[in-house]
């Protein structure tokens, strides 16, 4: 192998503009792959780090009736209440139901010290900081005592805490201090970082379910039921256990039993697999992508071959008139591409990876402020262990298939032939 | 008999159909030190070709060392050449990216000698041929005779049964010719090598042994030639 490596060493040294040539298209496609791979995980990465809610959840958001029933017209709104929320608790679905946490809202107005802010009061249960993935930043979240006493306390965002406590004031201290919601006092116990991927709107306080519903009355008008399930792990089942709790809710609204229209779920489950699904499939249009850029580079390189065989007749007619075997020719072709693919190919896939590094450092975990949003565009975007295993193979079989027609015409050279030429 | 031909003849089919053997027997002996000549199209390079297993032929049968040669696929003729026959050409026919001593080894390469074996095996034929300071010279840094002898090194190196030279003197000049030919009569003599060299020069012809005339693809005379009286380098020609 030594001296198949010193052979084509030299052949190649003799040639140096072609090789560096034959080569830099060779390195430029993998580098393209490299860096489209890396800037496209960077923005899966992204996508992924910016939801990060609980998988095994759904959110049901009841909607209008789609058809009229026992005397009522179709378009009639559902609200939900306390009892469907039993039900969701109840024996029935047992099975599937894990945590239970029907979400209330109302608007209503702060005061603390000297400052004033609207903001929205959302009435939940613990639950709620697992499935939505809340971050606490200090103090703590809801919990199961605040719900069953009915205190009046809050968490509250960071930003808003910030704009409470003032420039310059620790936001942490407020943890612990009383503030005005409405005509009542409320404590806060802690401050939940805010979420700025989510946007718009007024400032969100969260508090417990049973007291918001308590003090504003929200028994009959919960918009949102958020839960955790298990079991459910195909489309199938969901959509079961779906159509069997929304035929309990038709029941009790007097809606069709068969209405379809009546809820919407979100299954975050299904969401995430269909996610999944997308990031496969634009996965592999970078690989094709970039995998069109490489053939043109293995297309150059069988080029300069087919060019380097033939003005190397002359030396392989000598070298089979001195008894070298088709076979060694063959093989000595096809390991001159593989060297000049697979040198060239990790300088390429060395200097994306260096590419990629760039951009972690420059556009990496930077949040792109789009207004109303705050979106990280950009996550760790490198490329994995096994995306340099697989494109090292790639490359090995490049230069493999590179190399096949120029190794199999200058197997074929007839030594007399061969020898004439020159 | 080392070499025996038996009616060979060969027609190349190139457009116009050109018979240039027509029914060649001839017979040579271990340790001879034979030349061929004849006029350019006499067919001798053809002979030459069939008789290095470069080309084949069409009927006859040609028996090398008790094995004949024919039909076989080009790994065998591979092999056979890399261990039966050794080429000197007219024009050297070395590889110019490597150095002398790597184009001598390059038939043991073939044969899979380990390199270290490979490498003093080469160096003890350059030293014999008075070129063991030059075996890390690349080709175009010697001269044409230096070359040639790196080419004899080279054809040498694998003991072959036989070896062929193709107007080994071709691009010599006289002085240098004339060692040449004195090398190769030296190899027949003190090692027995049994040497075939074709030439249309009745100089190189006459440093050899035995003569063999061919004409329009038919042996001629055969000359025995231990005097070495036929025509000395120079005498009755133009050339040199």
């Amino acid at each position: 192998m030594r001296d198949i490596f010193q052979d084509i060493f030299s052949s190649l040294w003799q040639n140096k503009l072609r090789t560096a040539l034959t080569g830099f298209s060779v390195a430029w496609g993998i580098f393209m792959l490299i860096a489209l791979l890396g800037a496209g995980n960077g923005v899966f990465n992204a996508l992924l780090s910016n939801s990060g809610t609980m998988d095994r959840s759904m959110v049901i958001y009841p909607q209008r009736t789609g058809k009229p029933y026992a005397g009522y017209e179709k378009g009639r709104r559902i609200r939900l209440d306390v009892k469907d929320v039993e039900f969701l608790e109840s024996e029935m679905f047992a099975d599937h139901v894990d945590e239970v946490c029907p979400v209330v809202q109302q608007m209503d107005s702060l005061v603390y010290g000297d400052r004033f802010m609207n903001v929205e009061l959302i009435g939940l249960t613990p639950v709620f900081q697992q499935i939505q993935n809340v971050q606490i930043a200090a103090g703590r979240f809801i919990n199961e005592l605040d719900g069953r006493d009915r205190r009046k306390v809050v968490v509250l965002g960071t930003t808003e805490a910030e704009q409470l406590a003032g420039a310059g004031n620790d936001p942490s201290r407020l943890v612990g201090r009383q503030v005005r919601i409405g005509s009542f006092s409320w404590q806060i116990v802690g401050l939940a970082k805010s979420d700025e991927s989510m946007g718009g709107g007024s400032p969100q306080l969260y508090a417990p379910y049973s007291t918001v519903s308590l003090i504003y009355g929200k028994d009959n008008e919960i918009p949102q039921v958020f839960f955790s399930f298990k079991d459910l792990d195909t489309d199938e089942e969901s959509e079961k256990f779906e159509s069997a709790y929304r035929s309990v809710v038709n029941s009790h609204h007097s809606a069709a039993p068969d209405d379809e229209n009546t809820l919407y779920f979100w299954n975050r489950m299904s969401s995430s697999r269909q996610m999944d699904k997308v990031t496969r499939i634009l996965r592999t249009a970078l690989w094709i992508l970039g995998l069109f850029t490489l053939i043109s580079g293995i297309v150059g390189v069988s080029n300069i071959m087919l060019i380097t065989v033939k003005e190397r007749t002359h030396e392989f007619g000598i070298r089979k008139a001195i008894g070298a075997r088709p076979a060694s020719l063959l093989k000595l072709v096809i390991t001159e591409a593989v060297v000049i693919t697979a040198v060239f190919g990790y300088v390429g896939m060395f200097l994306g990876m260096v590419a990629n590094q760039i951009m972690d450092k420059t556009l990496g975990d930077a949040p792109i402020d789009a207004g109303i949003v705050k979106i990280t565009m950009f996550v760790n975007p490198t490329v994995g262990l096994d995306v340099a295993v697989k494109a090292t193979l790639l490359l090995i079989i490049a230069g493999t298939l590179a190399g096949l027609i120029p190794a199999w015409k200058a197997s074929k050279v007839k030594p007399i032939e061969a020898l004439r030429a020159e | 008999m080392l070499i025996e031909l038996k009616g060979v003849n060969k027609t190349y089919n190139n457009g116009q159909p050109l018979h240039v053997l027509k029914g060649i027997d001839l017979q040579i002996d271990k340790g001879e030190f034979v030349s061929i000549m004849g006029a350019s199209g006499s067919g001798k390079s053809t002979l030459l070709n069939i008789l290095g297993i470069l080309d084949n032929y069409d009927a006859g049968e040609y028996w090398l060392d008790g094995t004949l040669i024919r039909d076989l696929t080009e790994t065998q003729a591979a092999d056979y050449r890399n261990r039966m026959i050794g080429f000197i050409f007219q024009s050297y026919n070395l590889i110019g990216f490597k150095t002398a001593v790597e184009n001598v080894e390059l038939p043991l390469f073939y044969q899979g000698v380990p390199r270290k074996k490979r490498r003093q095996m080469a160096m003890e034929y350059l030293d014999r041929l008075g070129l063991k300071d030059w075996a890390t010279h690349y080709p175009n840094e010697m001269s044409g005779g230096q070359k040639q002898r790196v080419a004899i090194a080279r054809a040498l190196i694998t003991r072959p049964r036989i070896v062929l030279a193709d107007e080994p003197t071709g691009a010599l000049d006289s002085k240098t010719s004339v060692e040449i030919m004195e090398l190769l009569q030296q190899l027949n003599r003190e090692d027995g090598m049994t040497i075939i060299v074709v030439t249309h020069e009745s100089g190189v012809a006459n440093a050899t042994n035995k003569i063999i005339h061919i004409k329009d693809g038919i042996i001629g005379a055969v000359e025995e030639n231990l005097s070495h009286t036929s025509s000395p380098f120079g005498a009755d020609t133009i050339m040199k």
